[in-house]
Protein backbone atom coordinates (compact mmCIF):
# COMPACT_ATOMS: atom_id res chain seq x y z
CA UNK A 1 0.00 0.00 0.00
CA UNK A 2 2.71 2.20 0.96
CA UNK A 3 4.09 2.17 -2.46
CA UNK A 4 1.69 2.99 -4.07
CA UNK A 5 1.38 5.99 -2.71
CA UNK A 6 4.23 7.17 -2.76
CA UNK A 7 6.95 7.73 -5.51
CA UNK A 8 10.57 6.80 -5.65
CA UNK A 9 11.08 10.53 -5.60
CA UNK A 10 10.27 10.83 -1.87
CA UNK A 11 7.22 10.49 0.39
CA UNK A 12 3.61 12.35 0.45
CA UNK A 13 1.93 12.66 3.33
CA UNK A 14 -0.54 10.29 2.38
CA UNK A 15 2.27 7.91 2.60
CA UNK A 16 3.64 9.59 5.21
CA UNK A 17 0.04 8.64 7.30
CA UNK A 18 0.65 5.34 6.38
CA UNK A 19 4.53 4.76 6.85
CA UNK A 20 3.82 6.04 10.66
CA UNK A 21 0.57 3.86 11.29
CA UNK A 22 2.34 0.51 9.72
CA UNK A 23 4.93 1.59 12.43
CA UNK A 24 2.73 1.59 15.29
CA UNK A 25 1.01 -1.29 14.35
CA UNK A 26 4.34 -3.04 14.39
CA UNK A 27 5.75 -1.09 17.65
CA UNK A 28 2.33 -1.82 19.87
CA UNK A 29 2.54 -5.68 19.00
CA UNK A 30 6.47 -5.82 19.69
CA UNK A 31 6.03 -4.03 22.92
CA UNK A 32 2.45 -6.58 23.96
CA UNK A 33 4.88 -9.61 23.03
CA UNK A 34 8.53 -8.15 24.59
CA UNK A 35 6.58 -7.25 27.98
CA UNK A 36 4.60 -10.66 28.06
CA UNK A 37 0.70 -8.95 28.05
CA UNK A 38 -0.07 -11.49 25.69
CA UNK A 39 1.31 -15.12 25.83
CA UNK A 40 3.78 -15.90 23.45
CA UNK A 41 1.82 -18.53 21.60
CA UNK A 42 -0.42 -16.35 20.67
CA UNK A 43 1.98 -14.47 18.12
CA UNK A 44 3.18 -15.13 15.13
CA UNK A 45 6.96 -14.37 13.00
CA UNK A 46 6.98 -12.27 10.28
CA UNK A 47 9.38 -10.39 8.57
CA UNK A 48 9.23 -6.91 7.77
CA UNK A 49 11.93 -3.48 7.71
CA UNK A 50 14.59 -6.66 7.46
CA UNK A 51 13.92 -7.93 10.34
CA UNK A 52 11.94 -10.56 12.40
CA UNK A 53 9.02 -9.24 13.90
CA UNK A 54 6.25 -10.80 16.24
CA UNK A 55 2.79 -10.24 15.27
CA UNK A 56 -0.48 -11.07 17.72
CA UNK A 57 -2.76 -13.79 16.27
CA UNK A 58 -5.35 -12.93 18.63
CA UNK A 59 -8.33 -12.13 17.15
CA UNK A 60 -9.82 -9.79 19.60
CA UNK A 61 -6.68 -8.02 19.65
CA UNK A 62 -5.99 -8.38 16.20
CA UNK A 63 -9.45 -6.68 15.78
CA UNK A 64 -8.93 -3.71 18.45
CA UNK A 65 -4.93 -2.91 17.46
CA UNK A 66 -7.12 -2.69 13.51
CA UNK A 67 -9.47 -0.57 14.68
CA UNK A 68 -7.29 1.92 16.66
CA UNK A 69 -4.55 2.06 14.17
CA UNK A 70 -6.73 2.56 11.02
CA UNK A 71 -8.26 5.51 12.60
CA UNK A 72 -4.91 7.03 13.73
CA UNK A 73 -3.61 6.95 10.11
CA UNK A 74 -6.46 8.78 9.46
CA UNK A 75 -5.49 11.34 11.98
CA UNK A 76 -2.00 10.87 11.05
CA UNK A 77 -3.42 12.14 7.69
CA UNK A 78 -5.57 15.30 9.04
CA UNK A 79 -2.16 15.91 11.07
CA UNK A 80 -4.36 16.24 14.34
CA UNK A 81 -2.83 13.82 16.45
CA UNK A 82 0.15 15.03 18.99
CA UNK A 83 0.62 11.76 20.74
CA UNK A 84 -0.08 7.76 21.14
CA UNK A 85 0.79 5.99 24.35
CA UNK A 86 0.66 2.78 25.16
CA UNK A 87 -0.39 1.78 29.03
CA UNK A 88 -0.05 -1.16 30.77
CA UNK A 89 -1.49 -1.51 33.61
CA UNK A 90 -1.92 -4.06 36.83
CA UNK A 91 -5.33 -5.64 37.32
CA UNK A 92 -4.87 -6.52 40.84
CA UNK A 93 -3.87 -3.37 41.93
CA UNK A 94 -5.07 -0.45 39.21
CA UNK A 95 -1.57 0.81 38.87
CA UNK A 96 -0.27 2.05 35.86
CA UNK A 97 3.04 0.35 35.74
CA UNK A 98 4.38 1.71 32.04
CA UNK A 99 3.75 4.59 29.40
CA UNK A 100 5.25 3.95 26.12
CA UNK A 101 5.01 7.26 24.69
CA UNK A 102 4.96 8.06 21.28
CA UNK A 103 5.13 11.84 20.58
CA UNK A 104 4.23 12.84 16.95
CA UNK A 105 4.88 16.45 15.18
CA UNK A 106 3.04 17.05 12.60
CA UNK A 107 4.50 18.91 9.82
CA UNK A 108 0.96 21.01 9.12
CA UNK A 109 2.36 22.79 5.78
CA UNK A 110 1.72 18.89 4.02
CA UNK A 111 -1.51 19.25 4.26
CA UNK A 112 -1.63 22.53 1.54
CA UNK A 113 1.37 21.47 -0.36
CA UNK A 114 0.87 18.08 -2.50
CA UNK A 115 4.71 18.35 -3.63
CA UNK A 116 6.17 14.81 -2.08
CA UNK A 117 8.92 15.96 0.12
CA UNK A 118 12.30 14.27 -0.75
CA UNK A 119 13.34 11.68 1.93
CA UNK A 120 13.40 7.87 0.50
CA UNK A 121 11.22 5.54 2.08
CA UNK A 122 14.25 3.33 2.46
CA UNK A 123 15.96 5.81 5.13
CA UNK A 124 12.58 5.98 6.90
CA UNK A 125 12.17 2.41 7.16
CA UNK A 126 16.02 2.18 7.84
CA UNK A 127 15.01 5.04 10.85
CA UNK A 128 12.21 2.61 12.14
CA UNK A 129 14.01 -0.51 12.34
CA UNK A 130 16.11 1.64 14.67
CA UNK A 131 13.53 2.46 17.09
CA UNK A 132 11.88 -1.02 17.20
CA UNK A 133 15.53 -2.52 18.21
CA UNK A 134 15.63 0.10 20.70
CA UNK A 135 12.32 -0.59 21.76
CA UNK A 136 12.97 -4.76 21.91
CA UNK A 137 16.58 -3.48 23.90
CA UNK A 138 14.26 -2.27 26.76
CA UNK A 139 13.44 -5.41 28.51
CA UNK A 140 16.94 -5.66 29.32
CA UNK A 141 16.23 -2.72 32.34
CA UNK A 142 12.50 -2.34 32.05
CA UNK A 143 11.03 -4.21 35.89
CA UNK A 144 9.96 -7.60 35.40
CA UNK A 145 5.61 -7.31 35.12
CA UNK A 146 5.10 -10.22 37.71
CA UNK A 147 1.36 -9.23 38.11
CA UNK A 148 -1.23 -9.99 35.39
CA UNK A 149 -1.62 -6.83 33.25
CA UNK A 150 -3.76 -5.17 30.72
CA UNK A 151 -2.82 -2.65 28.35
CA UNK A 152 -4.57 0.62 26.61
CA UNK A 153 -3.80 2.92 23.94
CA UNK A 154 -4.39 6.63 24.40
CA UNK A 155 -4.41 9.52 21.81
CA UNK A 156 -3.48 12.92 22.34
CA UNK A 157 -5.23 14.70 19.49
CA UNK A 158 -6.17 18.46 18.69
CA UNK A 159 -8.70 20.21 20.75
CA UNK A 160 -11.01 20.67 17.89
CA UNK A 161 -11.43 17.34 16.34
CA UNK A 162 -14.62 15.51 16.66
CA UNK A 163 -14.72 12.28 19.28
CA UNK A 164 -15.77 9.12 17.01
CA UNK A 165 -18.44 7.14 18.46
CA UNK A 166 -16.57 4.00 19.35
CA UNK A 167 -14.47 6.82 21.42
CA UNK A 168 -14.22 8.76 24.81
CA UNK A 169 -12.05 11.03 26.45
CA UNK A 170 -9.76 9.53 28.86
CA UNK A 171 -7.20 10.65 31.60
CA UNK A 172 -3.81 10.40 30.92
CA UNK A 173 -2.71 7.49 33.55
CA UNK A 174 -0.05 8.84 34.91
CA UNK A 175 2.62 7.15 36.63
CA UNK A 176 3.26 7.93 40.22
CA UNK A 177 7.28 7.82 40.78
CA UNK A 178 8.68 6.86 37.13
CA UNK A 179 11.51 7.04 35.43
CA UNK A 180 11.71 7.89 31.95
CA UNK A 181 14.09 7.05 29.21
CA UNK A 182 13.85 8.59 25.61
CA UNK A 183 14.32 6.48 22.70
CA UNK A 184 15.59 7.21 19.27
CA UNK A 185 13.19 9.01 16.95
CA UNK A 186 12.01 8.93 13.16
CA UNK A 187 10.88 11.49 10.88
CA UNK A 188 9.26 11.30 7.29
CA UNK A 189 10.01 14.96 7.07
CA UNK A 190 6.35 15.05 7.46
CA UNK A 191 5.84 13.34 10.42
CA UNK A 192 8.35 13.22 13.06
CA UNK A 193 8.29 10.75 15.91
CA UNK A 194 9.84 11.02 19.50
CA UNK A 195 9.63 7.42 21.48
CA UNK A 196 10.09 7.39 25.29
CA UNK A 197 8.96 4.71 28.18
CA UNK A 198 8.28 5.83 31.85
CA UNK A 199 7.81 2.54 34.21
CA UNK A 200 7.10 2.67 37.85
CA UNK A 201 10.35 2.77 39.93
CA UNK A 202 10.71 -0.89 41.69
CA UNK A 203 11.45 0.69 44.96
CA UNK A 204 7.81 1.93 44.78
CA UNK A 205 5.97 -1.19 43.99
CA UNK B 1 22.48 91.04 68.10
CA UNK B 2 25.72 92.62 66.79
CA UNK B 3 23.25 95.34 64.27
CA UNK B 4 21.40 96.13 67.91
CA UNK B 5 24.19 96.95 69.85
CA UNK B 6 25.34 99.39 66.72
CA UNK B 7 21.74 100.99 66.48
CA UNK B 8 22.15 101.31 70.16
CA UNK B 9 25.50 102.99 70.27
CA UNK B 10 24.91 105.45 67.55
CA UNK B 11 21.19 106.28 69.29
CA UNK B 12 23.58 106.86 72.55
CA UNK B 13 25.66 108.88 70.88
CA UNK B 14 23.01 111.08 69.05
CA UNK B 15 21.54 111.59 72.29
CA UNK B 16 24.54 112.81 74.01
CA UNK B 17 24.71 115.23 70.67
CA UNK B 18 21.09 116.43 71.40
CA UNK B 19 21.41 117.11 75.01
CA UNK B 20 24.71 119.12 73.94
CA UNK B 21 22.94 121.26 71.99
CA UNK B 22 20.34 121.75 74.30
CA UNK B 23 22.36 122.58 76.39
CA UNK B 24 24.12 124.79 74.74
CA UNK B 25 21.33 127.19 74.26
CA UNK B 26 21.41 129.47 77.07
CA UNK B 27 17.30 129.68 79.16
CA UNK B 28 15.58 132.13 78.72
CA UNK B 29 16.18 133.70 81.92
CA UNK B 30 19.90 133.41 81.83
CA UNK B 31 20.66 134.82 78.28
CA UNK B 32 21.73 138.09 79.61
CA UNK B 33 23.04 136.98 82.79
CA UNK B 34 26.01 135.00 81.40
CA UNK B 35 26.74 135.97 78.04
CA UNK B 36 28.81 133.34 76.52
CA UNK B 37 32.70 133.91 76.14
CA UNK B 38 34.68 133.48 72.99
CA UNK B 39 37.11 130.64 74.45
CA UNK B 40 33.76 128.65 75.54
CA UNK B 41 32.11 129.12 72.33
CA UNK B 42 35.58 128.02 70.75
CA UNK B 43 35.40 125.02 73.20
CA UNK B 44 32.22 124.86 72.12
CA UNK B 45 32.24 124.22 68.85
CA UNK B 46 35.41 122.36 69.14
CA UNK B 47 33.65 119.56 71.18
CA UNK B 48 30.59 119.78 68.58
CA UNK B 49 32.97 118.47 65.54
CA UNK B 50 34.59 116.28 67.63
CA UNK B 51 31.31 114.42 68.43
CA UNK B 52 30.28 114.93 65.13
CA UNK B 53 33.46 113.53 63.92
CA UNK B 54 32.70 110.67 66.13
CA UNK B 55 29.58 109.99 64.41
CA UNK B 56 30.59 110.03 61.12
CA UNK B 57 33.52 107.39 62.06
CA UNK B 58 31.02 105.67 63.57
CA UNK B 59 28.86 105.44 61.14
CA UNK B 60 31.36 104.67 58.29
CA UNK B 61 32.20 102.25 61.05
CA UNK B 62 28.94 100.76 60.78
CA UNK B 63 28.65 101.30 57.37
CA UNK B 64 32.13 98.95 56.63
CA UNK B 65 30.61 96.45 58.79
CA UNK B 66 27.78 96.21 56.49
CA UNK B 67 29.46 95.88 53.41
CA UNK B 68 31.53 93.23 55.37
CA UNK B 69 28.90 91.66 56.53
CA UNK B 70 27.17 91.94 52.60
CA UNK B 71 30.33 89.74 51.43
CA UNK B 72 30.66 87.82 53.93
CA UNK B 73 26.80 86.86 53.29
CA UNK B 74 28.02 86.46 49.02
CA UNK B 75 30.91 84.54 50.23
CA UNK B 76 28.70 82.74 51.45
CA UNK B 77 26.44 81.97 49.49
CA UNK B 78 28.96 81.83 46.82
CA UNK B 79 30.32 79.16 49.07
CA UNK B 80 27.25 77.19 49.24
CA UNK B 81 26.70 77.40 45.56
CA UNK B 82 30.04 75.81 45.13
CA UNK B 83 29.12 73.26 47.53
CA UNK B 84 26.00 72.90 45.87
CA UNK B 85 27.94 72.35 42.39
CA UNK B 86 30.61 70.46 43.78
CA UNK B 87 27.85 67.94 45.20
CA UNK B 88 26.02 67.92 41.95
CA UNK B 89 29.24 67.35 40.14
CA UNK B 90 29.86 64.77 42.93
CA UNK B 91 26.96 63.45 42.28
CA UNK B 92 26.83 63.60 38.37
CA UNK B 93 29.91 61.31 39.14
CA UNK B 94 28.27 58.63 41.01
CA UNK B 95 25.89 57.89 38.37
CA UNK B 96 28.44 55.57 36.32
CA UNK B 97 28.66 53.55 39.82
CA UNK B 98 25.16 53.10 39.73
CA UNK B 99 24.75 52.44 36.74
CA UNK B 100 27.45 49.69 37.41
CA UNK B 101 25.69 48.07 40.23
CA UNK B 102 22.58 48.12 38.49
CA UNK B 103 24.19 46.47 35.50
CA UNK B 104 25.50 44.03 38.35
CA UNK B 105 22.28 43.68 39.85
CA UNK B 106 20.47 42.83 36.21
CA UNK B 107 23.01 40.47 35.14
CA UNK B 108 22.97 38.53 38.56
CA UNK B 109 18.88 38.50 38.38
CA UNK B 110 19.57 37.50 34.26
CA UNK B 111 21.57 34.18 35.74
CA UNK B 112 18.95 33.90 38.18
CA UNK B 113 16.18 33.97 35.64
CA UNK B 114 18.06 31.86 33.51
CA UNK B 115 18.29 29.06 35.82
CA UNK B 116 15.02 29.14 36.84
CA UNK B 117 13.91 28.38 33.14
CA UNK B 118 16.48 25.64 33.03
CA UNK B 119 14.71 24.25 35.60
CA UNK B 120 11.41 24.87 34.43
CA UNK B 121 12.18 23.82 30.90
CA UNK B 122 13.57 20.41 32.79
CA UNK B 123 10.45 20.41 34.83
CA UNK B 124 8.61 20.68 31.22
CA UNK B 125 10.01 18.09 29.83
CA UNK B 126 9.38 15.56 32.95
CA UNK B 127 6.25 16.26 32.73
CA UNK B 128 5.88 15.59 29.09
CA UNK B 129 7.82 12.61 29.14
CA UNK B 130 5.32 11.86 32.15
CA UNK B 131 2.20 12.21 29.85
CA UNK B 132 1.44 15.88 31.04
CA UNK B 133 -0.57 18.00 28.57
CA UNK B 134 -2.37 20.98 28.45
CA UNK B 135 -6.21 20.66 28.12
CA UNK B 136 -6.68 23.64 26.24
CA UNK B 137 -4.98 22.49 22.86
CA UNK B 138 -5.53 18.76 23.21
CA UNK B 139 -7.87 16.64 23.96
CA UNK B 140 -7.14 13.08 25.24
CA UNK B 141 -8.75 10.03 23.75
CA UNK B 142 -9.25 5.86 23.96
CA UNK B 143 -11.27 3.57 22.13
CA UNK B 144 -14.30 2.48 24.88
CA UNK B 145 -13.85 -1.39 24.33
CA UNK B 146 -10.01 -1.32 24.90
CA UNK B 147 -8.06 -4.48 26.83
CA UNK B 148 -7.50 -2.54 30.10
CA UNK B 149 -11.41 -1.85 30.53
CA UNK B 150 -12.50 -5.21 29.14
CA UNK B 151 -10.31 -6.89 31.58
CA UNK B 152 -11.15 -4.71 34.07
CA UNK B 153 -15.14 -5.57 33.94
CA UNK B 154 -14.42 -9.37 32.97
CA UNK B 155 -12.68 -9.26 37.06
CA UNK B 156 -15.50 -6.99 38.11
CA UNK B 157 -18.21 -9.82 37.03
CA UNK B 158 -16.05 -12.58 38.05
CA UNK B 159 -16.32 -10.58 42.01
CA UNK B 160 -19.72 -10.19 41.86
CA UNK B 161 -20.52 -13.37 41.45
CA UNK B 162 -18.29 -13.90 43.91
CA UNK B 163 -19.99 -12.12 46.09
CA UNK B 164 -23.16 -13.73 44.78
CA UNK B 165 -22.40 -17.20 46.16
CA UNK B 166 -20.78 -15.53 49.36
CA UNK B 167 -23.99 -13.76 50.11
CA UNK B 168 -25.75 -17.33 49.40
CA UNK B 169 -23.74 -19.40 51.37
CA UNK B 170 -23.54 -16.81 54.36
CA UNK B 171 -27.83 -17.02 54.15
CA UNK B 172 -27.60 -21.08 54.24
CA UNK B 173 -25.39 -21.06 56.82
CA UNK B 174 -27.78 -18.97 58.76
CA UNK B 175 -30.42 -21.04 57.97
CA UNK B 176 -28.46 -24.40 59.24
CA UNK B 177 -27.74 -22.43 62.41
CA UNK B 178 -31.40 -21.42 63.13
CA UNK B 179 -32.46 -24.70 62.36
CA UNK B 180 -30.74 -25.92 65.78
CA UNK B 181 -28.16 -27.55 64.18
CA UNK B 182 -26.27 -27.75 66.92
CA UNK B 183 -23.37 -30.35 67.26
CA UNK B 184 -21.00 -30.68 63.97
CA UNK B 185 -22.28 -33.79 62.39
CA UNK B 186 -25.50 -32.29 61.85
CA UNK B 187 -24.04 -29.11 60.27
CA UNK B 188 -21.74 -31.91 58.43
CA UNK B 189 -24.73 -33.72 56.89
CA UNK B 190 -26.28 -30.79 56.09
CA UNK B 191 -23.49 -29.91 54.36
CA UNK B 192 -23.20 -32.64 52.50
CA UNK B 193 -26.58 -33.25 51.07
CA UNK B 194 -26.13 -29.28 49.82
CA UNK B 195 -26.28 -29.75 45.64
CA UNK B 196 -22.40 -30.31 45.13
CA UNK B 197 -20.63 -28.15 43.09
CA UNK B 198 -20.22 -28.19 39.52
CA UNK B 199 -16.83 -28.63 39.46
CA UNK B 200 -16.88 -31.78 41.93
CA UNK B 201 -19.89 -32.93 39.15
CA UNK B 202 -17.34 -32.75 36.50
CA UNK B 203 -14.60 -34.86 38.43
CA UNK B 204 -17.11 -37.35 39.37
CA UNK B 205 -18.19 -37.60 36.28
CA UNK B 206 -14.21 -37.73 34.89
CA UNK B 207 -13.70 -40.57 37.59
CA UNK B 208 -16.77 -42.67 36.77
CA UNK B 209 -15.65 -42.93 33.32
CA UNK B 210 -11.95 -43.51 34.48
CA UNK B 211 -13.30 -46.53 35.80
CA UNK B 212 -15.02 -47.78 33.67
CA UNK B 213 -12.62 -47.64 30.64
CA UNK B 214 -10.00 -49.41 33.02
CA UNK B 215 -12.63 -52.03 34.30
CA UNK B 216 -12.37 -52.65 30.14
CA UNK B 217 -8.67 -52.68 29.44
CA UNK B 218 -8.74 -55.12 32.62
CA UNK B 219 -11.26 -57.16 31.00
CA UNK B 220 -9.30 -56.97 27.48
CA UNK B 221 -6.26 -58.03 29.20
CA UNK B 222 -7.18 -60.50 30.94
CA UNK B 223 -8.59 -62.47 27.47
CA UNK B 224 -5.51 -61.77 25.83
CA UNK B 225 -3.46 -62.86 28.47
CA UNK B 226 -5.48 -66.16 29.00
CA UNK B 227 -5.19 -66.19 24.69
CA UNK B 228 -1.69 -65.92 24.84
CA UNK B 229 -1.34 -68.65 27.60
CA UNK B 230 -2.93 -71.01 25.72
CA UNK B 231 -1.35 -70.44 22.65
CA UNK B 232 2.10 -70.77 24.50
CA UNK B 233 0.72 -73.81 25.85
CA UNK B 234 -0.30 -75.24 22.50
CA UNK B 235 2.22 -74.55 20.54
CA UNK B 236 5.31 -75.05 22.90
CA UNK B 237 4.04 -77.92 24.86
CA UNK B 238 4.40 -75.84 28.43
CA UNK B 239 2.55 -74.17 30.46
CA UNK B 240 4.26 -71.38 32.14
CA UNK B 241 3.04 -69.64 35.26
CA UNK B 242 4.56 -67.05 37.24
CA UNK B 243 5.14 -68.38 40.98
CA UNK B 244 6.71 -65.36 42.49
CA UNK B 245 8.83 -62.28 40.56
CA UNK B 246 10.93 -63.74 38.30
CA UNK B 247 10.72 -67.00 38.68
CA UNK B 248 8.72 -69.02 36.01
CA UNK B 249 6.72 -72.84 36.17
CA UNK B 250 7.56 -75.02 33.57
CA UNK B 251 4.64 -77.87 32.77
CA UNK B 252 4.84 -79.88 29.97
CA UNK B 253 1.51 -81.37 28.28
CA UNK B 254 3.35 -84.50 28.12
CA UNK B 255 4.38 -84.53 32.35
CA UNK B 256 4.18 -87.86 33.46
CA UNK B 257 2.73 -86.07 37.16
CA UNK B 258 0.77 -83.46 37.65
CA UNK B 259 3.60 -81.68 39.45
CA UNK B 260 6.77 -82.82 37.30
CA UNK B 261 7.55 -78.94 36.60
CA UNK B 262 10.93 -77.12 35.61
CA UNK B 263 11.67 -74.02 37.71
CA UNK B 264 13.23 -70.96 36.20
CA UNK B 265 14.50 -68.12 37.55
CA UNK B 266 15.40 -64.95 35.53
CA UNK B 267 18.77 -63.21 36.54
CA UNK B 268 18.86 -59.25 37.20
CA UNK B 269 21.12 -59.42 33.37
CA UNK B 270 18.25 -61.03 31.96
CA UNK B 271 19.72 -64.71 31.82
CA UNK B 272 17.86 -67.44 32.92
CA UNK B 273 18.82 -70.46 35.19
CA UNK B 274 17.28 -73.47 35.88
CA UNK B 275 16.24 -74.05 39.63
CA UNK B 276 16.76 -77.63 41.06
CA UNK B 277 13.29 -79.40 41.23
CA UNK B 278 12.45 -83.62 42.09
CA UNK B 279 11.84 -83.57 37.88
CA UNK B 280 14.67 -81.21 36.68
CA UNK B 281 16.94 -83.77 39.28
CA UNK B 282 15.67 -86.97 36.93
CA UNK B 283 17.16 -85.54 33.76
CA UNK B 284 21.04 -84.93 35.16
CA UNK B 285 22.24 -85.84 31.17
CA UNK B 286 19.80 -83.95 29.43
CA UNK B 287 20.74 -80.57 31.54
CA UNK B 288 24.54 -81.50 31.21
CA UNK B 289 24.36 -81.78 27.32
CA UNK B 290 21.97 -78.92 26.56
CA UNK B 291 22.23 -76.37 29.59
CA UNK B 292 26.16 -76.63 30.70
CA UNK B 293 27.30 -77.99 27.11
CA UNK B 294 25.21 -76.12 24.32
CA UNK B 295 24.00 -73.21 26.30
CA UNK B 296 20.30 -73.81 24.67
CA UNK B 297 17.30 -73.45 27.34
CA UNK B 298 15.25 -74.27 23.89
CA UNK B 299 16.91 -77.20 23.19
CA UNK B 300 16.69 -78.74 26.29
CA UNK B 301 12.69 -78.10 26.76
CA UNK B 302 12.75 -79.38 23.49
CA UNK B 303 14.82 -82.26 24.47
CA UNK B 304 12.67 -82.67 27.49
CA UNK B 305 9.10 -82.89 25.46
CA UNK B 306 10.87 -85.34 22.94
CA UNK B 307 11.89 -87.32 25.88
CA UNK B 308 8.58 -87.16 27.91
CA UNK B 309 6.59 -87.45 24.36
CA UNK B 310 8.74 -90.82 23.63
CA UNK B 311 7.46 -91.97 26.86
CA UNK B 312 3.64 -90.81 26.57
CA UNK B 313 3.87 -92.75 23.08
CA UNK B 314 5.85 -96.20 24.19
CA UNK B 315 2.68 -96.42 26.69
Amino acid sequence: VVKMTSTLKGITLKGSAELVAEFFSFGINSILYQRGIYPPETFGRVTHYDMSLQLTTDPKLKNYLTDVVSQLKEWLFECTVQRLVLVITCLETNDVLERWQFDIECDKSAKESSAPREKSIKTIQDEIRSVIRQITATVTFLPLLETPCAFDLLVYTDKDLVVPEKWEESGPQIITQSEEVRLRSFTTSIHKVNSMVAYKRSDSM
Amino acid sequence: RMDLEDDTTILTTLKSFNSFISQSEPPRGAILTAPPTLQSQYKRSFELLEAAEKVQSKTRFLQLDQEKKQMELSHKKARLELEKAASDSARDLEVPTALKQKIEDLEAERQRLEQLNGELEMRLEKHTLQGDFDPAKTRLLHFKMNPTAVAKQQRQQEVDSLQEEVTRLRELVRVVQESGAQDESSVLGLSLSLPPSKEVLELRKQKESSELKNQRLKEVFQKKIQEFRTVCYVLTGYQIDITTANQYRLTSVYAEHMDDSLLFKKGSSGSMQLMETEFSKTLGEMVSLHLHHQKSIPAFLSAVTLDLFSKQTVV
